[in-house]
C-alpha cells in the first residue's frame, strides 16, 4: 500500500467497495480505469495498489454485486468490464446509509469543538 | 535490450506458481500492466524503467495470486457435492458388478464376455460421472449464476479426467465384445443397436476429451457436451439394452436406470442443500 496521505489501511479497505459500486453505478468501466479514476478524484491521495484491485473485483462478482463481460479495447485486445447489478446497487444504497451515519456524526463533534465529552 | 513479451512471460511465470486456475483472469492482469506502461513509456519513461515502475505499482504478484485463490476457492457444499458423485459412481460399479456376477454365471465362465461386460460398464459409468458432474454445474450456474466459476473449473477438471476414462474404456470393451462376437458367432461387428450406441459413446466422448484437455477459457461447450454425453450414454445403455429380450442386457438397464436416478436425485438433492445454506461470502476485504 503507497499510501500520500497515510490513510489507515482499515479506512482503506472499508472504502473499496463503496468506491468501485459507487464508479460502476455511474456506468460500466474496467480495472485500470477505475483505479485512476480513483486517484484522480481524491487528488492522488489514494493509490491502490493495483493488483489488489482485482481480488476485490471479482469476490463483488462472485457476490452476485457486479457482472462482467470481455470486449474489445481500442487496444485490439481484449477487455473485462465490469457493471453493476440490483444486489451491487442495494449494497451500495446500505454503504452510503453507514458512511452518512458516520459523516454525519464526526461532522457534529468536529463542529462544536468546545463540546466536552 | 528490453523485450516486453519476455518481461511479460517472467510477470505470468510468478503468478502461475502461485495460482494458475484462470486463464481469463490472468489475461485481465495483463491487459493492465500493458496499459499502465504504454502509459508511463507515453509519459517519457525509458522502456525498461516504465515496466519497473508498472510491477511495483502492481504489488506482489505472490500475494495477489494467493488473494486470487481465496476468492476463486471451491465452496465446501460444490466439493461435497464432487465427492459424493465420484462415491456413488464407485460404488455403483462395486454393486453392479456384484449383482452382475450373481445373476449371470455365463459372464464368469466367459472370461473374454466378462471383460467386456467389465470395462464397458466402466467406461459407461465414467461418461455418466461426467455428465452429471456437468448437469449439476450447468444448474447451479442456472439457478445462481453468481460464484459458479470455481465450481465450472473444478467441473471441468473431473469432466477432463472422466471423458479420457469414458472414451478409453469403452473402447477397449467394443474391442473385447468384437472379438468375443467373433469367436461366438462368426463375425465381430452386427450394426445392432448396443454397438451402434457404443461408437457413439466412444467418439462423443473422445471428442469431447480433445475439446476439454484444450484448457479452454470458457467452460460452457464441454460441460454442455458432458451433459448430452450422458444422455447418449443411457441412450446407448438402456435403449439398446431394452431393444433386445436378453435378460443380462435388461440387468444392465435397469442398473443403469437406478444409477442414472440416483446420482441426479443425489446432485438435486445438494444443490437444494447448497443453495440453501451457501454462506454468502462476506470476508473482509482484501486491501488494495
Amino acid at each position: 500500500m503507497h499510501n500520500i496521505a497515510m490513510l489507515q489501511k482499515e479506512l482503506i479497505a472499508a472504502s473499496t467497495e463503496p468506491l468501485i459500486l459507487s464508479l460502476l453505478s455511474q456506468g460500466e468501466s474496467y480495472g485500470y480505469a477505475l483505479i485512476q479514476r480513483v486517484r484522480e478524484l481524491s487528488g492522488d491521495k489514494i493509490q491502490w495498489t493495483d493488483g489488489m484491485l482485482y481480488p476485490v473485483l471479482h469476490r463483488l462478482e462472485r457476490q452476485g454485486r457486479i457482472k462482467s463481460q470481455w470486449k474489445m479495447a481500442e487496444t485490439g485486445r481484449k477487455r473485462k468490464y465490469y457493471s453493476i447489478l440490483k444486489d451491487g446497487r442495494a449494497a451500495l444504497a446500505e454503504a452510503k446509509e453507514q458512511w452518512r451515519i458516520v459523516d454525519d456524526a464526526l461532522k457534529l463533534l468536529w463542529s462544536a469543538p468546545h463540546v466536552r465529552t | 535490450m528490453f523485450e516486453l513479451e519476455t518481461a511479460i512471460n517472467q510477470w505470468r511465470r510468478q503468478i502461475e506458481s502461485a495460482w494458475r486456475r484462470d486463464a481469463a483472469a490472468m489475461a485481465e492482469l495483463e491487459d493492465h500492466l500493458r496499459e499502465e506502461f504504454a502509459a508511463l513509456v507515453h509519459a517519457g519513461h525509458a522502456e525498461e524503467d516504465a515496466w519497473r515502475l508498472a510491477t511495483v505499482k502492481f504489488g506482489d504478484p505472490t500475494a495477489i495470486a494467493g488473494e486470487l485463490a481465496k476468492v476463486h476457492r471451491l465452496s465446501t457444499a460444490d466439493r461435497a457435492v464432487l465427492v459424493v458423485m465420484v462415491g456413488a459412481a464407485l460404488s455403483v460399479i462395486g454393486v453392479l458388478g456384484w449383482v452382475l456376477r450373481g445373476v449371470d454365471s455365463s459372464l464368469t465362465s466367459q472370461p473374454l464376455l466378462a471383460s467386456h461386460v467389465v470395462t464397458i460398464t466402466l467406461g459407461y459409468v465414467a461418461g455418466l460421472l461426467a455428465a452429471v458432474a456437468a448437469a449439476y454445474a450447468i444448474m447451479r450456474t442456472l439457478v445462481r449464476p453468481a460464484s459458479t466459476a470455481a465450481l465450472q473449473h473444478a467441473t471441468l477438471a473431473v469432466v477432463r479426467s472422466a471423458s479420457v476414462a469414458a472414451s478409453g474404456l469403452s473402447l477397449v470393451g467394443f474391442v473385447l465384445g468384437a472379438v468375443w462376437a467373433q469367436d461366438e458367432w462368426g463375425r465381430a461387428f452386427s450394426a445392432d443397436p448396443k454397438e451402434i450406441g457404443a461408437l457413439f459413446v466412444i467418439i462423443a466422448f473422445a471428442s469431447l476429451a480433445i475439446v476439454a484437455w484444450r484448457r479452454p477459457a470458457s467452460t460452457r461447450m464441454p460441460l454442455a457436451i458432458a451433459a448430452c454425453g450422458g444422455g447418449l450414454v443411457l441412450a446407448a445403455w438402456f435403449g439398446a439394452a431394452s431393444m433386445t429380450a436378453d435378460g443380462a442386457a435388461l440387468l444392465q438397464a435397469i442398473g443403469f436406470g437406478g444409477l442414472a436416478l440416483s446420482l441426479g436425485l443425489a446432485a438435486l438433492a445438494l444443490a437444494i442443500i447448497d443453495r440453501r445454506c451457501d454462506a454468502p461470502l462476506e470476508r473482509r476485504a482484501p486491501l488494495p
